[in-house]
C-alpha cells in the first residue's frame, strides 16, 4: 500500500487536492489562535533635498503615483512543526506604471516570487542583497514570467535598472505569522500560537521596532509599536 | 668806457656760447623726447602682444582642459546616476566600484590612449631635441637651491641632461608600479566622510599612498552639498614616494533620489603624468606651469624664476588677468595667473603663464643706441654749422660796436665792411649810411652855427622858434665903421673882406663875452641884441659895457695893426618886436621896432669912437653913467627932437 500512496502523493493533482482538504480541514475546524492588532508608527515622510542642474531632473520625474508606504508585522520566535513555505505559485511583485507593487513584500523562507512586467517598456529586476543576490535581465511582459526563490532570510532590496525610482524591499521571515500594515500604519495579526515571542515592525532598514509578547490561546492584544515602546 | 668794451657793455656770454647751449638743449630735449615716446610704445605694442599671446594660450589651455574632461565629467555624473551604485551601496558595497569600473570603462580607456599617445609625441620631440642638443629647452639650468614653499618638483620633460628627478612622470627604481604612468583612480566617499575600499586594483590607486591616507585626502573634499552637483573640477597633489603627483580631480554626486538620500560623492582623479600634456607647449618667449597649493609644477619655468613667483603668489597679488611684473636673473618678466578651479573644495590653483621681456629689452636697447648714435651724430653737425655761422657773425658784431665807439668820439670817417648778405649785412650798410649822414649833419650844424648866431642856431635846432614873433624889453646895438668907403678905396677886395673879417671877429669875440646876439652883418655895419632870444638879465647894463668894450678893443686892434679904424655905435633899449621873419624855408631871426630904428639912427648920428644913447635908455641902465650930454637931434623917422648923450663910462 505505501508504494501506492506514495506514487499517489507524487502527483500534483492529489496534492493540492490534499492541501485544499487541509486547508478546509483547518477552517472548519479552527485550532485556538491568539491574536494581535495595533498600529506601527511609519514616520515621517523622506524629504527630498534641494537639487539642482541635471539632477533637479530626475527628481520629480516619476510616472506612476508613488506606492503608499505600510509596515510588515511579524512575528518572530521558535515555531513548531518548523514553518515551511508552502509550494506553487507564490506572491507576485509585479511592474505597473513604473513602479514596483507592492513596495514591501514579506514572505516566508523558501517561497518563490514571481515578477511579472505588466509595463510596456522593459524592466531589468535585479538585487545585489547578500541574502539573495539575483538579475532578470531585461524582458517584456509577454516572454516568460521570471521566478526566484527565496532560500535565506533577511532583507533583499530590488531595484530596476532602467528605472532609477522603482524601489522594493522583500522581508524573507523566518516566520510564517506575518502581515502588511495599511496606509496609516494598522495591522491585525490572527491565528498565532501560545508562547513567548517578539513582536516586529518592520517599516525600514533603519526603522524597526521590536517588543516582546507572550501569546496565551484566544489572546487577543493590542500592541503599538513606535519608538517609545520600542524594545530593541 | 673802454676801447674794448663798446656801449660799456662787457661780454659775459658771448653769442656763439648761448647758440650752442640753445643747440645742446634743442638736440636733447628732441632726442630724450623721441626716444622715450619711442620706447613706451615699443613695450606697450610689446606688452600687447605678449599678452594676446598669453590670452591664446590660456584658451588653448581651458579648450583643451575641456576636451579632455567633459567626458569625463559626463560619463561620471551617467555613471552616479546608475542605480546599481545605490543597490549596491545599499546591499552589497563590495559590487559598488565593479559596477562603477564598468560604467567608466571607455574614459579609462581613452585616458590610457591619450597618456600612451602623450608620451610618445613627447619622446619624439626629446628625442629630436637630444640630436640638436644646441636647440634644448629653455630653462634647464639650475640656478641654486630653490626656495622651499615654490619648489615643486612635477612633471616635466626628460632631458638628456638632466637629473632623474625632473624627469616627468617617472618614478626612480626601484618602484612598485611597473607602468611607465601612474593611472586614474576613482573612489566612493560616504556622506559621513569615510571611504569605501576597494577589493582590488580595478578603481586604480595612487603609488605610494595608501587607503588610509587617501581617505584622508578625500575626505576633505566631500562637503558641500550644493557645490557637490556642479561636478567640480579642481587639481589635488598627492605625495608619493617622495615626489608630488598632481592629479586633475572630478567629483560628482551619488543620490538616492527614492529617498532623496545623498548618499556620498565619487571622487575621480586623472594624473596629470606630463605638465605639458595639460598646459601645452608654450613657445620660446612663453613658459606655462600650473601652481596648485602653493606649488610650481612646470616643465619649462626655470628654478630661478620660482623663487620670485612664489613670492608674487603669496602676496596674493594674483590678479585675474592682469600680469604682474617680476625680475628673473636680472630681466624683466610678465606673469598671468588663471584661475583654475572655482570650487571651494580644492586647494587653489592657478595656470601661471610666464613670458620674458628680453626680447623687447633688447629692442629698446637697439633703438636707444641707434638715437643716442644718431643723436650725437647731428649734434656734432650743428654744432660746427653754428660756430662756422656765429664766428663770421660775432666778428662783424663786434667790427660795428668798435665803429659806433668811433663815431661816438666825432669820428665820421669809420666804416665797416659789408660781409654777409643777410640782415647783419644789412645793418652793417645801415650803420655806414647812417654814419654818413650824422657826417653831413655835423658839418651842417657847423655851417649854420657859423652862420646864425649859436645861441639862435640852437634854439632853432630845438624846435622852439616858429615863424612869429613875441614882444620883448630888448637893447639893440648897431655899430659900423666910420668913413669905410673912403677907407677901403682903393684897396682890394680880397684885403677889404680880411679886414673887415678880422674887425668882426674881435668885435663879436666882445659881444659873446657880454651876452650879445649877433643879429646880422651888414657890409661893415654890425647889429646886436641883448634880452633876445633870451634874457640874461642886466640886458641893458651889458649893452652899455659891451658897446664900451668894443670900442676899447677896437682901439687896440687900431694900435696892433697900425690900420686905423674907426666905429660908432648907436644903442636903445626898449620893447620891440622879435622872432622869425622871413619865408617859411628862408628865414632869420632878428628884431622890428621903433627902438631898433633908433639905434639905428642913432649908430649913424655917433661919430668915431662915440657911444650915443638917448635918454630913455639912460634911465633903463638902472646904474650910475658917466655921459657927456648932447643936443637934441631930429631923426628922421621922428616927428620929435631925441635927446641923446654920449656915454664915457659906467659908473663913475
Amino acid at each position: 500500500m505505501f508504494p501506492y500512496l506514495h506514487r499517489t502523493l507524487s502527483c500534483g493533482f492529489i496534492r493540492v487536492s490534499l492541501l485544499t482538504l487541509f486547508g478546509l480541514f483547518s477552517v472548519s475546524s479552527p485550532i485556538p489562535a491568539a491574536m494581535i492588532t495595533g498600529t506601527v508608527d511609519l514616520g515621517p515622510e523622506p524629504r527630498m533635498p534641494r537639487l539642482h542642474g541635471r539632477y533637479a531632473q530626475h527628481a520629480g520625474g516619476e510616472p506612476g503615483p508613488r506606492p503608499p508606504r505600510v509596515a510588515v508585522v511579524y512575528l518572530e520566535g521558535v515555531f513548531s512543526p518548523h514553518p515551511v513555505a508552502p509550494a506553487g505559485d507564490g506572491p507576485i511583485l509585479e511592474q505597473e506604471g513604473l513602479q514596483f507593487r507592492p513596495a514591501l513584500l514579506p514572505i516566508m523562507v523558501g517561497t518563490t516570487v514571481s515578477f511579472p512586467n505588466l509595463d510596456e517598456t522593459y524592466h531589468n529586476v535585479f538585487s545585489y542583497s547578500k541574502a539573495k543576490a539575483f538579475d532578470l535581465g531585461r524582458y517584456l511582459d509577454e516572454e516568460k514570467i521570471p521566478r526566484v526563490t527565496f532560500e535565506e532570510p533577511g532583507v533583499v532590496s530590488v531595484f530596476c535598472e532602467i528605472h532609477n525610482h522603482m524601489r522594493a524591499t522583500i522581508l524573507v521571515l523566518d516566520s510564517p505569522h506575518f502581515v502588511t500594515t495599511d496606509t496609516s500604519g494598522s495591522f491585525r495579526l490572527e491565528g498565532l500560537p501560545a508562547g513567548e515571542f517578539t513582536l516586529v515592525g518592520w517599516v525600514n532598514e533603519r526603522r524597526v521596532f521590536r517588543r516582546r509578547v507572550s501569546l496565551e490561546v484566544e489572546d487577543e492584544l493590542e500592541v503599538d509599536l513606535n519608538p517609545k515602546s520600542d524594545e530593541g | 668806457m673802454s676801447e674794448s668794451d663798446p656801449g660799456g657793455i662787457r661780454v659775459r656770454f658771448s653769442f656763439p656760447f648761448k647758440l650752442t647751449l640753445t643747440m645742446l638743449l634743442v638736440a636733447g630735449l628732441c632726442g630724450v623726447g623721441t626716444l622715450l615716446v619711442i620706447q613706451r610704445q615699443i613695450e606697450d605694442t610689446y606688452r600687447g602682444f605678449l599678452e594676446s599671446q598669453v590670452t591664446d594660450q590660456v584658451d588653448f589651455f581651458f579648450e583643451k582642459q575641456a576636451v579632455r574632461l567633459a567626458s569625463v565629467r559626463d560619463t561620471l555624473v551617467g555613471a552616479t546616476l546608475n542605480v546599481r551604485l545605490i543597490a549596491a551601496l545599499r546591499s552589497d558595497s563590495s559590487r559598488f566600484y565593479t559596477d562603477l569600473g564598468f560604467e567608466l570603462e571607455d574614459i579609462l580607456q581613452r585616458l590610457a590612449r591619450e597618456n600612451a599617445w602623450v608620451d610618445s609625441s613627447l619622446e619624439e620631440r626629446q628625442r629630436d631635441r637630444e640630436r640638436a642638443p644646441a636647440a634644448a629647452a629653455e630653462g634647464a639650468e639650475i640656478a641654486g637651491k630653490a626656495k622651499d614653499p615654490a619648489e615643486g618638483a612635477a612633471g616635466g620633460e626628460p632631458r638628456a641632461d638632466e637629473d632623474e628627478e625632473l624627469d616627468g612622470g617617472m618614478m626612480p627604481e626601484p618602484h612598485p608600479v611597473a607602468s611607465r604612468f601612474v593611472r586614474p583612480f576613482f573612489r566612493f566617499v560616504r556622506a559621513d566622510g569615510t571611504m569605501l575600499r576597494p577589493d582590488d586594483a580595478s578603481a586604480g590607486y595612487v603609488p605610494g599612498v595608501d587607503e588610509e591616507l587617501l581617505e584622508e585626502r578625500l575626505a576633505r573634499l566631500v562637503s558641500d552639498w550644493e557645490e557637490a552637483q556642479e561636478e567640480p573640477l579642481g587639481y589635488l597633489v598627492l605625495e608619493s614616494y617622495g615626489k608630488q603627483l598632481l592629479y586633475e580631480v572630478v567629483t560628482a554626486p551619488v543620490i538616492d533620489f527614492s529617498y532623496g538620500e545623498w548618499l556620498g560623492e565619487v571622487v575621480f582623479g586623472n594624473p596629470v603624468n606630463r605638465i605639458e600634456a595639460v598646459t601645452g607647449r608654450g613657445n620660446s618667449r612663453l613658459l606655462s606651469g600650473l601652481i596648485v597649493d602653493g606649488r610650481i609644477y612646470s616643465a619649462r619655468i626655470p628654478r630661478a624664476a620660482r623663487g620670485p613667483i612664489g613670492e608674487i603668489y603669496r602676496k596674493m597679488e594674483v590678479m585675474e588677468g592682469r600680469p604682474a611684473e617680476l625680475i628673473i636673473a636680472g630681466m624683466p618678466h610678465l606673469i598671468s595667473f588663471d584661475s583654475l578651479t572655482d570650487a571651494k573644495r580644492f586647494p587653489p590653483a592657478y595656470l601661471i603663464s610666464l613670458y620674458s621681456l628680453a626680447e623687447m629689452v633688447a629692442l629698446v636697447e637697439i633703438v636707444r643706441q641707434s638715437a643716442i648714435g644718431l643723436g650725437l651724430l647731428s649734434l656734432c653737425a650743428a654744432l660746427i654749422l653754428g660756430a662756422l655761422f656765429s664766428r663770421g657773425l660775432t666778428r662783424q658784431l663786434s667790427d660795428l660796436a668798435a665803429a659806433m665807439g668811433e663815431v661816438r668820439k666825432g669820428r665820421f670817417d669809420v666804416r665797416v665792411p659789408v660781409r654777409s648778405r643777410d640782415e647783419v649785412g644789412q645793418a652793417t650798410a645801415a650803420f655806414g649810411e647812417m654814419v654818413s649822414e650824422l657826417a653831413l649833419k655835423e658839418r651842417m650844424r657847423g655851417v649854420l652855427d657859423k652862420v646864425a648866431d649859436a645861441e639862435v642856431a640852437q634854439e632853432l635846432l630845438a624846435g622852439n622858434m616858429e615863424l612869429g614873433g613875441e614882444e620883448r624889453d630888448v637893447a639893440v646895438l648897431f655899430c659900423d665903421i666910420r668913413g669905410f668907403t673912403p677907407l677901403t678905396e682903393g684897396m682890394p677886395p680880397r684885403q677889404i673882406i680880411a679886414m673887415v673879417n678880422e674887425h668882426m671877429t674881435t668885435l663879436t669875440r666882445v659881444i659873446y663875452q657880454h651876452g650879445g646876439v649877433v643879429d646880422k652883418f651888414v657890409g661893415d655895419e654890425v647889429m646886436v641884441l641883448f634880452g633876445a632870444p633870451r634874457s640874461r638879465g642886466n640886458d641893458t647894463l651889458n649893452s652899455i659895457r659891451c658897446a664900451l668894450e668894443m670900442m676899447a678893443e677896437r682901439e687896440r686892434l687900431n694900435r696892433e695893426t697900425g690900420r686905423v679904424v674907426e666905429i660908432g655905435i648907436g644903442l636903445a633899449v626898449g620893447e620891440a618886436i622879435a622872432g622869425l621873419m622871413g619865408s617859411q624855408d628862408r628865414l632869420s631871426y632878428t628884431v622890428v621896432g621903433e627902438r631898433v630904428n633908433l639905434a639905428s639912427r642913432l649908430c649913424g648920428a655917433a661919430g668915431p669912437g662915440e657911444v650915443i644913447i638917448d635918454a630913455h635908455t639912460r634911465e633903463q641902465v638902472g646904474v650910475h653913467l658917466q655921459v657927456e650930454p648932447r643936443d637934441p637931434i631930429r631923426l628922421k623917422g621922428f616927428s620929435e627932437p631925441v635927446e641923446i648923450c654920449r656915454v664915457i663910462a659906467v659908473g663913475g
